[in-house]
């Protein structure tokens, strides 16, 4: 982000004011990293749709309870703890429903390449829906929401060690099922 | 940032994992979610016109009572029932509210004092308009006296004579005119007729009051 641009924060201000072009931003900016983790942690597209609309609706009619900290980590707390709470009452499938993700022709790649890139990309993406929750929550918050190590801890409610520790669980999970694609 | 505060990475895993990040919510998503969200704005833009117009109210409204309030004030004085000499002109009257009128003069008294003071009748009319001139006394303390004794001295006077015997009182009063003190003396012989209206007054002061 440039020095020009208005940060994260000073957007949500401005939306919170009656800006509806500084939300678009703001809702440009977290649009695919919030949805991808939702579906990524949902593995279910039904269900990132829902939770999707869901942490939305939080962010706009609860701004009054941002604590002018991150807006990221805000955002992302938001998702957080509805997963859990959708978790917690049974409702969300763990399963990845893959006929629901739609993969692009990468230009440039043969046919045979394309296909194996998808296989491994679909793999991963089936591995990830496969590691423990905790790991799988570590893993995500770094690779989609770009959260520090720090952030992570505090979200999580855990000591960093704890935090860098599960990470390093989920990574060997990963590169040890996925060791061909690699 | 120190190694101790970065979190283990794997950059295979991390191209892996970047190759496959095509999805995202659909245009029916996006809509439903921009438009809770300019709802939302709508309020929050909405959220003041509630107060600032009741505000812009009660401050309409100040603006307006008040002058009817100062008119009032000068209507009911105008009905009170007036001393009559006292009430002679408009601007005496608004003296009067700024000066607290002698509790033992009597009327004609009064008017005589003022008559020291206040200029001829033709001042009347080039009198500023009621309103300009209450803002005046409000700003200005400083007036005009209205008499060369101060009155607090006449009010002392007053209340030390009250307790004094009318033979007492008189012989004061015949010292304060053999002292050519003449308006000290007319305001207490008036204090003096209205407190015992009935006494015979010794002839020299009778002469004397025939003479002023």
């Amino acid at each position: 982000m440039s020095d020009e641009e208005p940060s994260d924060e000073a957007l949500f201000r401005l939306f919170r004011k009656g800006d509806d072009r500084a939300f678009e931003t703001l809702y440009q900016r977290y649009r695919q990293t919030l949805y991808l983790f939702l579906l990524r942690s949902a593995s279910s597209a039904g269900d990132a749709d829902e939770l999707y609309q869901d942490v939305w609706s939080r962010i706009i009619t609860a701004g009054k309870q941002f604590d002018g900290g991150s807006f990221k980590a805000y955002a992302f707390r938001i998702a957080r703890n509805l997963i859990i709470d959708r978790h917690r009452r049974g409702s969300l499938t763990l399963v990845t429903d893959l006929a629901t993700v739609h993969e692009p022709v990468q230009p440039g790649k043969s046919m045979e390449e394309q296909l194996q890139d998808e296989e491994c990309s679909e793999r991963m993406k089936r591995q990830i829906g496969q590691l423990p929750a905790e790991q799988r929550e570590v893993f995500l918050l770094k690779e989609e929401a770009g959260l520090t190590l720090a952030q992570i801890a505090a979200m999580v409610d855990v000591g960093r060690e704890t935090v860098k520790s599960r990470m390093r669980y989920a990574l060997k999970q990963l590169r040890k099922l996925l060791e061909e694609c690699l | 940032m120190s190694e101790s505060d970065k979190l283990p990475e794997d950059s295979e895993l991390n191209r892996l994992y970047r190759s496959g990040r095509h999805e995202a919510p659909s245009d029916a998503l996006d809509q439903a979610v921009l438009s809770e969200a300019r709802r939302a704005t709508a309020k929050y833009r909405n959220r003041w016109i509630v107060p600032l117009s009741s505000a812009a109210l009660i401050l309409l409204g100040i603006g307006l009572s008040l002058p009817l309030i100062d008119l009032d004030i000068y209507d009911e004085h105008q009905h009170m029932p007036a001393p009559a000499p006292q009430a002679e002109s408009i601007y005496e009257s608004d003296q009067a509210l700024q000066k607290p009128a002698l509790p033992t003069a009597p009327a004609s008294g009064a008017v005589e004092l003022r008559n020291q003071a206040v200029p001829a009748p033709q001042a009347d009319l080039a009198a500023p308009p009621r309103m300009e001139q209450r803002a005046k006394a409000k700003r200005a303390p400083e007036r005009e006296p209205l008499r060369e004794v101060p009155e607090a001295v006449l009010q002392s006077i007053d209340r030390e004579q009250s307790d004094l015997t009318p033979e007492l009182w008189l012989a004061e009063i015949e010292a304060l005119i053999a002292s050519g003190q003449d308006q000290a003396a007319r305001h207490s012989l008036n204090g003096f007729m209205s407190t015992y209206p009935d006494y015979p007054l010794p002839e020299s002061l009778l002469i004397w009051q025939s003479g002023h």
